[in-house]
């Protein structure tokens, strides 16, 4: 069974008239100890997805379709269920821990609170775990940060807390909103290796929210292309590096900039990324792709699924082979 | 800790100074001469005129009866009325006991009724959170000494529960003839309260810090209690104690409506009389006990809010 | 994220938004009843039926009737006639008081914020010894000094609003200050009045504003205070809160309207003016966020 099934995924806040759609049907799962993760620009509904996922979607958002973790649908829990679910079955490591801390509660506070208050379990035991998990997240004076308040401690130092404290439950399900985005540059490769590693020795499965294609490849089996609330490609890092399907991820791969070699202008994706809302029937991507066929403007595209990878483009097999040419700023020596 | 409130009573004992003989020049300015008041109004030879003015030094220059004046209240001598001529510090140690027991009074009610208001309406929102803001802003809109007037007539008058005047002897007694005054007293600083408690205690529900704690499985209660309701002590501590400090001036109006005898009356009439001696002395305790509440408070604030530091400069 | 906040009605401001939409009508009924206090000031002589300070002995605590729409007080002097006339001592001062107030609070403002250094220290220094004073004890020892009276009163509490006003203020016009385009009128060599008064001066004209319509309350009830205390509006002189403190003494033996006809009349118009200077005040928080 797949600890996470999403199943046509759609949410709408209400606005002037009518919904305004922010995740279009969104279908994906997600197999045990897997990583997957969720790529797209801002506004491609990517925390929006995770937020559907833990209940946490903005106040009178509508939200239709199924989540389904671990055989339950998650948006039809009751009160006690749903807090029952939260604590032990998902954990949540959002971008900002600053934010996520409560500014006036010591980290042993926050810790504990997660272990006791949510679980129910006993302090002591709580305390001793707590401590643990500070030294596995690589955290050197255990009783100085135990004792610390969030102001006193670095974004990096902040973030491992919050990665121990989602470790804590020992959850099947870590939802990863862009972890290191807020974190110093010096910083975030090590506490991405700490969650990675976290993660693979706890077995847990993970949705990896990132506008960052590299590192999505770097940590996951396999990646989400988001366009405009729905998901445009789904398949594995090396596939996609090595043959996009859908034209928008060939058009993000060769947007980034390059180590081996100097581009005099980086590619841009033309036009400007157009949210859920103003899509109209047709493929969302149809106003930008330079491959854009008349089919492609008649009618929503679909998602196929072939061979363990899927896509939504009428034209991805024509232009299979176009696609996964070597792009013009790679090619030139 | 001992640093900030050495530094922070220094600075207290300054501005105590400061307003000391601003409050005395205030007075030596105002028009009218003291000898007139001693007089009366009555007509008196020159030489007995002389002879007032010598007994209270009124010939001496400005700085050196300031001098005497300051050196006498440090002493705990805080001078002489000038239409009584009773002494101004048992004076003001008979009405103290009033005017205290009004504004501790009034702050709980302050604190109980407001936050508790504040708290609620920002926890359970609906038709409750807009009765708390309507009531709020009525609330906020009436002066003390009409809710005063209006307690009286409805309470008082009409209903006969609780005395018209007078402040009683004994705690039940004392409780029952300020209950009213209290109550007019707290109104429109409660209403105040109530709304800005309500504002953060909305604020904070918002804050990441709360949904990710939610998001944890961690109960409603407990976030609400943890999270949210002590978060927002940090913005409401400072809005009550701007509001408990004010009494402190705010009492003289209630006290004069139902005509207790506070330190606020004293004031009041010594306006009134142009007693001067009494007007400098009371203000001058006002403010030092205005400075004092603000201390407190800033002590308060420090102690909820880690990230306060009380050694450095505090922010 | 940005992109994604910005598209979202989040949870706060779609609670604000509520709030605001439930409260709207509350804004329109705001204006129009200051509209309507400011006209009955404004045609008292007009409209009042009677002399506000003349009346008979004869005609005492008269019950609302054809002859007194309101009724009479213990001097048997119309209520309507003298509750319009009080409309205008009552609204008069507490104008005057945030227009004094709000004058100098802005010059001390400007002032500090333009030459800033000792000049901002001194002004910071004394606003600080003024803030050492509660508000009330602050207006109550200018009267004492200056003697009773409305415009005694006026400019007692003018004073003690001086330190709120220039404190907000200043914080306002330094921020502006630090702005690129501040900086470079002044690295243009504009002088420091043309810069003060042509771009400071119009970017903290909101906040005067709403400082304005929230003290105005303030200075209602703060003003109607002293006359209640004896130190504002001296008799016979119509005023609200000389008529509820005139008024008390009939209130106990049996004849509450006056008391309860002036307190009424200052509640609405707190009110109002709150309910004003709220929403000035949230409407230049929205456009800021």
């Amino acid at each position: 069974m797949n600890v996470l099934e999403l199943d046509d995924v759609r949410l709408g806040v209400p606005d002037r008239g009518g919904d305004r759609a922010i995740l279009r049907g969104v279908s994906l799962s997600v197999a045990p100890g897997e990583a997957i993760g969720l790529v797209g620009e801002s506004g491609s509904g990517k925390s929006m997805t995770l937020r559907t996922v833990l209940r946490t979607e903005p106040w009178g958002a509508r939200v239709t379709g199924r989540v389904m973790l671990e055989g339950e649908d998650v948006r039809r829990l009751g009160a006690a269920d749903l807090r029952r679910v939260r604590a032990d079955a998902l954990a949540m490591i959002s971008q900002d821990p600053r934010a996520a801390l409560n500014p006036l509660l010591r980290v042993s506070g926050f810790l504990v609170e997660g272990l006791c208050d949510a679980r129910g379990g006993s302090r002591q035991p709580a305390v001793r775990r707590a401590r643990d998990l500070l030294s596995q997240v690589g955290i050197a004076d255990v009783d100085r940060c135990m004792d610390s308040y969030p102001h006193e401690l670095s974004g990096g130092m902040l973030q491992r807390v919050v990665i121990a404290a989602a470790v804590a439950s020992s959850p099947r399900l870590l939802l990863a909103d862009e972890p290191t985005t807020a974190l110093d540059v010096s910083t975030q490769s090590e506490v991405m290796a700490i969650l990675d590693d976290q993660r693979r020795e706890h077995g847990m499965a993970m949705v990896f929210v990132t506008h960052d294609l590299e590192l999505a490849s770097a940590v996951c089996d396999r990646i989400a292309v988001l366009y405009a609330g729905e998901i445009v490609e789904i398949a594995t890092p090396e596939q996609l590096h090595s043959s996009p399907r859908h034209p928008y991820t060939r058009l993000l791969l060769d947007s980034r900039p390059s180590l081996t070699t100097k581009a005099p202008m980086l590619p841009v994706i033309p036009g400007r990324p157009i949210a859920a809302y103003e899509v109209e029937d047709r493929c969302a991507f149809s106003g930008r792709c330079p491959w854009a066929a008349p089919q492609c403007v008649d009618g929503e595209v679909p998602l196929l699924h072939a061979a363990g990878r899927a896509v939504r483009c009428h034209r991805s097999d024509e232009l299979a082979g176009e696609l996964a040419h070597p792009t013009a700023t790679e090619a030139t020596p | 800790m001992s640093r900030f409130l050495t530094r922070r009573l220094g600075a207290l004992a300054a501005t105590l100074l400061v307003s000391s003989f601003l409050i005395y020049a205030a007075m030596y300015a105002a028009p009218g001469t003291p000898e007139s008041f001693l007089v009366q109004g009555r007509t008196v030879s020159a030489e007995v005129l002389a002879s007032i003015r010598a007994q209270y030094g009124l010939d001496d220059p400005f700085l050196l009866r300031y001098w005497h004046w300051l050196i006498g209240v440090l002493g705990g001598d805080l001078g002489e009325s000038l239409t009584t001529r009773q002494d101004v510090a048992s004076l003001l140690m008979s009405r103290i006991p009033t005017t205290l027991w009004l504004t501790t009074y009034a702050a709980v009610l302050i604190v109980v009724f407001g936050v508790a208001a504040g708290v609620a309406a920002g926890l359970r929102g609906g038709v409750f959170d807009t009765g708390v803001l309507l009531a709020s802003s009525v609330g906020f809109a009436i002066p003390t000494f009409f809710a005063a007037v209006l307690l009286m007539s409805v309470f008082s008058v009409t209903l006969g529960w609780f005395p018209v005047f007078g402040s009683g002897s004994g705690l039940p007694d004392r409780m029952l003839h300020l209950t009213l005054p209290a109550v007019a007293l707290a109104v429109p600083a409660a209403a105040v309260v109530a709304r800005i408690t309500r504002t953060a205690v909305v604020e904070e529900r918002d804050a990441e810090h709360v949904s990710v704690a939610l998001a944890r499985g961690v109960p409603w209660r407990v976030v609400a209690r943890r999270h949210i309701v002590r978060n927002a002590m940090l913005p409401v501590t400072t809005i009550v104690g701007v509001n408990i400090a004010a009494l402190v001036a705010g009492a003289a109006v209630v006290e004069h409506a139902f005509t207790l005898d506070g330190v606020g009356a004293l004031l009041i009439n010594a306006v009134q009389q142009k007693d001067f001696a009494v007007v400098q002395a009371v203000a001058l305790v006002l403010v030092a006990v205005f400075g004092l509440v603000n201390l407190v408070v800033d002590v308060l604030y420090a102690v909820i809010d880690p990230r306060v530091q009380l050694g450095g400069e505090s922010a | 994220m940005s992109a994604e906040t910005l598209a979202l009605p989040t949870r706060r401001r779609r609670r604000g938004g509520d709030l605001a939409n439930r409260l709207r009508p509350l804004g329109v009924i705001a204006v129009a009843v200051v509209m309507l206090l400011a006209l009955a000031a404004l045609l008292a002589p007009l409209i009042a039926p009677y002399d506000p300070t003349i009346g008979s002995v004869v005609q005492r605590y008269r019950a609302p009737g054809p002859e007194h729409l309101l009724g009479t007080d213990q001097s048997g002097r119309d209520l309507l006639s003298r509750l319009l006339y009080g409309a205008r001592t009552s609204l008069m001062g507490a104008a005057v008081v945030v227009l004094l107030a709000g004058a100098g609070g802005t010059v001390l403002a400007l002032v500090a914020t333009w030459f800033g250094g000792r000049v901002d220290a001194f002004v910071g220094r004394v606003l600080d010894l003024l803030f050492a004073f509660p508000n009330l004890l602050l207006a109550i020892l200018v009267v004492a000094v200056f003697g009773t009276g409305l415009a005694q009163a006026t400019v007692a509490l003018a004073v003690a609003y001086v330190p709120y006003t220039a404190r907000v203020l200043r914080s306002v016009a330094l921020r502006e200050r630090r702005l690129a385009y501040v900086q470079a009128a002044e690295l243009q060599g504009l002088s420091g009045v043309v810069v003060t008064t042509r771009h400071l001066l119009p970017n903290i004209a909101p906040q005067i504003l709403t400082g304005a319509a929230i003290n105005f309350g303030y200075a209602m009830i703060d003003l109607a205070a002293l006359s209640y205390l004896g130190l504002g509006v001296q008799a016979p002189t119509a005023d609200w809160g000389l008529m509820v403190s005139q008024g008390q003494d009939s209130l106990l033996q049996g004849h509450p309207q006056q008391s309860l006809l002036a307190g009424t009349c200052i509640v609405v118009a707190v009110a109002a003016f709150s309910v004003i200077g709220e929403r000035l005040g949230g409407r230049r928080a929205g456009g800021r966020a």
